[in-house]
């Protein structure tokens, strides 16, 4: 049993089913439960499974795990983690329409031999494997009708630390997948290091003698701050856990209040777009004409991280909220990545989080200014067992304090690479600094450290983040380049709009010939559509023409200098869906 | 009252619109498209069809709920389902 799995059982093995997992879901508005494991009811089902699998396929072998948001994915991860096969959780396709052809890709990524899922999606889930061309040999089974051995029959594998637990599928555009191997010794130091930052050790004291706290929570189990935030943290550290599914949560925002209310959760967690929904879709209503038990006092921390976390956005939350018991020092912001399995920085219960705020021109200039009328920026917390440096992306030089540069990290979090990928995991896993220090990984994200703790300022390059999800401008220009044969080469980016929401530009080249009698904006028009319908996403289209995206030397198309160019106005677009919102748009 | 015929099914989607997408109901007819016209994101619209399944009290499997990219391709849907030729559910 590897010292992970050892630390995992241990906690249900003392405390039983004293400490439980729960998913409710809304019904005519009101909260219901719908299922609920004890602890050691959970350990008995994840034996079960460990057992058929090591009975079924080599140790080692990659399991994906597609299932509905609740608690039979758990069981079956924590399955995984007990046999030593490696788990790869992917999202239903339900949930995104290209799920599906990104499951293709991670099934012959990871060289996938068994699928696992429940018995409402099995069937859909094995004919479009078995019409797959090149079929795959892998097969999808379903682990929640009978036939799962007796817990009994489950004997632990001898397992080094340096095993792979999980591969975590993140960042990569659509057509390549990348996958994280996230090792035993990551994850279980990644686990406690959250604990150890988040509870100062007489909050835990409390926590473990205490049978009620309990988080409340909506992630996708798929992402790792719905795998390790959201589902494992609470076993780490002997809580309970409350969750609905992210579609339950969009499509009912009360609901979440609800949990925290009716659990009596200390503790909830969620990236800045989630907590921005609630007050969206919250509006002018009185909170307590929508369910007069709302209460929310019993909350001590509230994460927030996974995406920029945004000044205006925690105040404005915390005003809507007030009425029900939000205090503002609540706010735990916190920094992180895949690539180091789940947090980097984290704010400590209690502690309150840090606002500044900086000179806009210095911060443009890579330096961090204070300034009373400047940029709002939120400390994402401190380092969570790692060694943080900010480096110049340039020369691999370290910087002092209040100077811009690319956030590296090191520690026992970190993952071991890519799957299947030496030429990305050198780029990104082994950076040394000027200084001789080293191996790093490179977040490819921007940011600062002022007395101690870390301000992010800017987000791994090019990548556009849009309700939670994380959007590469190579999608949309591959839909917009197969659009019609009159698109060329485009540009994707996002430009800030005064309401704090971000636009998506597609700036694109027409192809004149190919026009056949028709208006550039008519061509502007259909990209728009093909982007609505392929990606679910409204996109800015800006019409140019022929050779007017700027380039490198080497033809590829510069992004952010297309950006500089419109903003410039130096453009002279054949047509402008920007043109109804100039003083929307302001600069960044 | 549930509504039955198109124009009644339009009103309410309008409506619904309104509430949830902050839109004008004057700005929408039936050719607006929900992103291409309104630029209403992914959020509002798994909002908006969960609760127009339970409004009209009709089935919007995600498969079709993709497809709907207008405010008419929905009311054609709901009426659809509603006259039996889909197979209403639902509540």
């Amino acid at each position: 049993m590897s010292e992970l799995v050892r630390f995992l059982r241990e906690k249900m093995w003392v405390l039983g089913d004293t400490r439980w997992y729960a998913r409710v879901d809304s019904v005519r508005g009101d909260l219901v439960e719908v299922e609920r494991l004890g602890y050691a009811q959970l350990d008995a089902r994840a034996r079960a499974v460990g057992a058929w699998l090591a009975d079924r396929t080599p140790p080692g072998a990659r399991v994906l795990l597609m299932y509905p948001a609740g608690l039979e994915f758990f069981a079956v991860f924590l399955g995984c983690l007990y046999a030593g096969r490696v788990a790869v959780p992917a999202p239903l396709p339900a949930t995104d329409r290209r799920a599906l052809q990104r499951a293709e890709g991670i099934i012959r990524d990871a060289h996938v031999g068994l699928v696992l899922s429940d018995a409402a999606h099995q069937p859909a889930l094995g004919s479009w494997l078995a019409g797959l061309d090149p079929a795959p040999r892998a097969e999808c089974v379903a682990t929640d009708g009978p036939g799962l051995p007796d817990p009994g029959d489950w004997s632990p594998a001898a397992l080094d630390l340096s095993a792979t637990a999980y591969v975590q599928y993140t960042s990569g555009s659509t057509s390549e997948p990348r996958g994280v191997v996230i090792t035993h010794r990551n994850l279980l130091h990644n686990l406690l290091s959250i604990r150890e930052t988040i509870l100062p050790a007489e909050v835990l004291d409390e926590v473990r003698d205490d049978p009620s706290p309990t988080g409340a929570g909506w992630l996708p189990h798929y992402h790792d701050m719905g795998l390790v935030g959201m589902l494992l943290s609470p076993l780490a550290s002997y809580g309970n856990l409350v969750l609905c599914s992210p579609v339950s949560f969009v499509a009912h925002p009360l609901l979440w209040l609800q949990m925290i209310s009716r659990y009596r959760a200390f503790y909830t967690f969620a990236p800045n777009f989630g907590y921005d929904w609630l007050l969206r879709s919250l509006k002018n209503d009185r909170l307590t004409d929508l369910d007069p038990d709302l209460g929310l006092d019993s909350l001590r921390f509230a994460l927030n991280g996974a995406e920029p976390v945004r000044a205006d956005v925690l105040n404005a939350v915390a005003r809507r909220l007030a009425p029900l018991g939000f205090r503002p020092d609540i706010w735990a912001p916190c920094y992180g990545l895949a690539e180091a399995t789940l947090m980097v920085t984290g704010t400590a219960c209690g502690s309150g989080p840090t606002l500044g705020r900086f000179d806009r021109d210095a911060l443009e200039a890579g330096q961090a200014v204070p300034a009373p009328d400047g940029v709002d920026l939120v400390g994402c917390g401190r380092p969570v067992g790692a060694d943080v440096r900010i480096v110049d992306p340039a020369t691999s030089q370290p910087l002092k304090d209040r100077h811009i540069g690319e956030i590296w990290v090191s520690g026992d979090s970190v993952a071991d690479g890519y799957l299947g990928d030496p030429q990305a995991t050198a780029e990104h896993f082994a950076a040394t600094t000027a200084d001789g220090d080293g191996p790093f990984l490179r977040t490819g994200d921007l940011g600062f450290f002022q007395d101690g703790e870390l301000f992010v300022t800017g987000r791994a390059k090019d990548l556009i983040i849009a309700n939670g999800r994380n959007i590469h401008p190579q999608d949309i220009e591959r839909v917009s380049e197969s659009a019609d044969p009159a698109t060329g080469p485009s540009a994707a980016f996002t430009l800030p709009g005064s309401s704090g929401h971000e636009h998506i530009v597609l700036v694109q080249e027409v192809r004149p010939r190919h026009l056949d009698g028709r208006t550039p904006a008519a061509l502007a028009g259909l990209i728009r559509g093909r982007l609505a319908q392929e990606l679910r996403l409204a996109v800015h289209v800006v019409i140019v023409g022929p050779m007017s995206v700027p380039r490198t030397t080497s033809g590829k198309v510069q992004r952010s200098g297309t950006r500089d160019e419109l903003l410039a106005a130096r453009l002279s677009p054949l047509h402008s869906d920007l043109s109804d919102l100039p003083s929307d748009v302001r600069r960044p | 009252m549930r509504p039955v015929n198109r124009s009644e099914i339009l009103a309410e989607l309008k409506a619904m619109l309104a509430e949830f997408g902050d839109v004008d109901p004057e700005q929408v007819d039936e050719q607006t498209a929900f992103i291409a016209d309104l630029g209403l994101d992914s959020l509002v619209l798994v909002r908006m069809t969960v609760v127009a399944e339970k409004r009209f009290g009709v089935r919007i499997p995600d498969e079709v709920a993709w497809e709907l990219h207008t405010v008419g391709a929905v009311v054609g849907h709901v009426e659809q389902a509603l006259s039996g030729r889909i197979g209403a559910g639902g509540e």
